[in-house]
């Protein structure tokens, strides 16, 4: 699983360079987002644009970060397009995550 | 600061935990089952190209996800699966399944507007409240109403202590057919959760006290009650589908049968009853019916198997795709299909293993002996496969062996020496010997002695005949004496359901015997309709309890209820249904009838032999037959009379020896028989003598008085004598 990460203040931005989050990516996606959590990161926006494809697992590997996060953190989606955006609506992971077009709507949600 | 969380997101957050993943999961076993740290989901569709695991939140209408099972990765051959940790007990679940390109859709009715039930479920959400009729949007309704169900995963855990299913063996038998509903829901009945499994339990010790040695329970499994818009043209009351012949689910408990049904507690309220029918040496029988759902036929309802595999589950056409309808309720399943012989066994075996049932009655059973084209089979594997099935080995196997098609096996059902069956011959020939019908007593003679001419060419024993004169389905006993017609006007189909075919005699005034109702000129006196009545209910229950095979006795029966000549009240929740427990008092003499000669029957091995290979005249239990003079029975086409002399060693009494006297007269004159000789110095008391009122119509044994005349007993008309050698 390839992602990049940056801190755009309190919020960090974490991106899939993969095109598919599924069942073989999802552990690994999982440990690293882990990682990020408790070296201190409880906002996080997970920028989706360059995924083309989701399943199941990858998306409980995305509600266990949820979890993970607890009542004080949160993680957004932004750039979810096509079938994944689909999959969320599908799914209705869209009601369980909040979900933005732009990666900077999706910051400033979270730095309010 | 991070952003506020929506509720709907705490809703499906609240449900999970922190380790939540999703994975591939196993195929087997099917069903939710709770693993270590989550709960794997597995169900069968050959025809599906897709399936979704839909997840709901107890009380919430809407899903919270739903997750698609990818083809390659949660698929096994024709089993979709995945493995879901992080989540606990308490939540509710469903599947959707669809198929791409379906050029087939009479065929493979896969529906994505349906959350369809796991055939697997161990319990539904959804049914909680009897009777209670909504439509799809929740809102009371007057049509025909299948409420939504879902499934919901329950934790097996339950402290059983030492129970298991009794084993009692089944020549000790003697069964109550009762309505779980229907039993405690009369407020007469006094009892804290009427009409529960809760209640059930309330009236343990009344059926302790009768004898019975085993419950048999209208279907427990979930059905919807609320599935006919039928009205009561003569009350204007919405009908409901009492009896519940109509199965939704086949491994879920009715969760409108338990007083609490919380999260699934049904199941432990259920195991709960189980234990305590246990713990009072009383066996639980379900009645299984697996020859069709409640999905009815094409215009009916998606709730399940259809929406998975129609053409998997379901016997049907597959040119038009229209089902075929043995069952007479709109589907057949498709019992001799590997994948539903598997269900089914499965589902036999949760019963058994996890619910510590003791047996099943399997309605319309001749339906699981056709195959997949509807065809009749020499050797279904199904049953087969039941018969030797190694879990089910103790496991008491009763077949209604007819089906609603015209098939009709009683003697020749698929037996393998294992099933047992209802015996429609030994209701209809008793019923007509009763009735004083001529040419009946070679019949109920075999009838008595365990029906050999039907069930020992197979390989069978005396105990494989269920005896019965009244079950759910027709006249109570008080109605079989009481009405030559059936009355189900109240049904709603202007009196065209039901048996014609009764065999039934209302004694010489057709229904109720009130005052009111007196005919100055009628042939009999009020008087006399109600005392021949009585004498012939107690005929029946003494030729019932004293044959050889198993009875069984329809609930209520032992204290004369009635359903005013409704043989079909299967729509019926009401008091024509329910056992009115103020009866109890009213006819205490027939109770206690009841309950002297399930005691006689108890203390007399020779009335549960259990073997045809015993000839007359050897050793062990001796049977002699005679007529108005000892040794000459009248077989002949106008005797009406029969006696049967049945002999026991009994090494504890003084001669060694004990012989019981049966007399039947249906004869409408009395008649003087000669009673046989006794050997050594033994006299002949009086057991039971149905002209006499009580208590003298029936002697605790022993206490009866003995014969003053020992030569000649003097029988009355339409009577049955019982007396005792020792």
């Amino acid at each position: 699983m390839e992602i990049e990460d940056k801190k755009d203040g309190n919020v960090l931005i974490v991106k899939i360079l993969n095109k598919r989050l599924d069942a073989q990516g999802a552990t690994d996606f999982k440990e690293k987002m882990s990682g990020y959590i408790s070296s201190g990161s409880h906002s996080i926006v997970l920028n989706m644009s360059e995924v083309d494809f989701v399943d199941s697992s990858g998306l409980g590997a995305m509600v266990s970060v949820l979890k993970l996060l607890g009542d004080g953190g949160n993680l957004v989606i932004c750039g979810a397009r096509g079938s994944v955006m689909r999959m969320f609506k599908l799914t209705r992971m869209n009601k369980v995550f909040s979900m933005f077009e732009g990666q900077r709507e999706a910051v400033a949600a979270l730095s309010k | 600061m991070a952003g506020h969380r929506t509720r709907t997101q705490e809703g499906f957050l609240e449900i999970i935990g922190e380790d939540f993943e999703i994975s591939r999961g196993s195929p087997l076993p099917l069903g939710a089952t709770l693993k270590r740290g989550g709960i794997n989901f597995a169900v069968f569709s050959k025809h599906a190209t897709s399936v979704a695991l839909v997840l709901f939140v107890p009380g919430k209408d809407d899903p919270v996800a739903e997750f698609p099972l990818d083809p390659r990765y949660n698929r096994t051959g024709h089993t979709w699966h995945a493995f879901v940790q992080g989540l606990d007990p308490g939540i509710e679940y469903g599947y959707r399944a669809d198929r791409q390109s379906n050029h087939e859709q009479h065929i493979h009715r896969f529906d994505l507007s349906e959350v369809l039930v796991d055939p697997y479920a161990k319990a539904l959400s959804g049914g909680e409240v009897w009777g209670q009729i909504t439509n799809c949007e929740g809102e009371p309704s007057s049509a025909a109403c299948v409420k939504r169900r879902r499934c919901l995963v329950v934790d097996d855990d339950f402290d059983w202590g030492f129970d298991q299913p009794l084993n009692i063996p089944l020549s000790q038998t003697i069964i109550y057919e009762l309505h779980v509903r229907g039993l405690t829901c009369h407020q007469s009945s006094g009892v804290a959760h009427p009409g529960t499994y809760a209640g059930l339990v309330e009236k343990i010790p009344y059926l302790k006290e009768m004898g019975i040695t085993a419950v048999e329970m209208l279907p427990v499994n979930e059905f919807e009650e609320t599935d006919t818009d039928r009205i009561n043209p003569l009350t204007g009351e919405r009908l409901l589908n009492f009896w519940g012949y109509h199965s939704i689910s086949f491994f879920a408990p009715k969760a409108s049968y338990a007083s609490n049904n919380k999260n699934g507690a049904q199941v432990k309220e259920f195991k709960a009853m189980v234990k305590a029918m246990h713990e009072a040496g009383i066996e639980v029988i379900l009645d299984m019916v697996f020859n069709h759902t409640a999905e009815g036929d094409e215009r009916g309802h998606t709730l399940s198997y259809r929406g998975l595999d129609n053409s998997t589950y379901y016997i049907i056409s597959h040119d038009s795709g229209s089902y075929y309808n043995y069952s007479g309720c709109g589907n057949t399943l498709n019992c001799n299909h590997p994948v539903v012989r598997d269900m089914i066994l499965d589902c036999l075996r949760y019963w058994v293993t996890e619910m510590h049932v003791d047996g099943f009655r399997f309605d319309l059973a001749s339906i699981l002996g056709r195959g997949q084209d509807g065809s009749v089979l020499a050797n279904p594997p199904l049953l087969e496969r039941i018969a030797a099935d190694p879990v089910l080995g103790n496991t008491k196997l009763i077949a209604e062996a007819w089906d609603a098609a015209g098939l009709y096996q009683v003697g020749t059902f698929p037996a393998w020496g294992r099933w047992a069956e209802w015996n429609g011959k030994y209701r209809d020939d008793v019923r007509k010997f009763v009735k004083s019908d001529p040419g009946m007593v070679s019949a109920l003679a075999s009838r008595m002695m365990g029906s050999p001419d039907i069930y020992q060419g197979s390989g069978r024993a005396p105990y494989h005949s269920i005896n019965f004169v009244t079950c759910h389905d027709g006249f109570t006993l008080a109605d079989l004496v009481s009405y030559n017609d059936k009355h189900n006007e109240a049904n709603g189909e202007e009196g065209r359901d039901g048996a014609n075919d009764n065999l039934s005699w209302n004694c010489g005034r057709e229904g109720p015997t009130s005052v009111r109702d007196s005919i100055p000129d009628a042939a009999y006196s009020l008087k006399e309709v109600k005392s021949l009545r009585r004498r012939q209910a107690k005929n029946f229950a003494a030729i019932l309890l004293l044959s050889r095979g198993i009875p069984m006795i329809l609930a209520g029966d032992e204290m004369g209820r009635t359903q005013l000549g409704n043989n079909n009240a299967y729509c019926q929740d009401n008091e024509t249904s329910w056992v009115d427990w103020n009866l109890t008092q009213k006819n205490a003499d027939l109770l206690r009838f009841f309950k002297l000669l399930i005691k006689f029957r108890k203390s007399h091995p020779a009335l549960r032999y259990g073997s045809f290979t015993q000839q007359e005249g050897e050793s062990g239990f001796p049977i002699t037959w005679h007529g108005v003079k000892p040794g000459r029975p009248d077989w002949s086409w106008e005797s009406r009379n029969l006696a049967v002399q049945i002999s026991e060693k009994t090494p504890n009494t003084a001669s060694g020896m004990t012989d019981i006297y049966i007399a039947a007269n249906a004869y409408w004159e009395a008649l003087r028989i000669e009673l046989p000789k006794l050997t050594g110095s033994r006299k002949w008391l009086r057991v039971v003598d149905t002209m006499l009122e009580s208590p003298e119509d029936i002697a605790e044994e022993g206490k009866g008085p003995c014969l003053d005349d020992q030569n000649v007993y003097e029988i009355s008309p339409r009577s049955v004598v019982v007396l005792i050698g020792k």
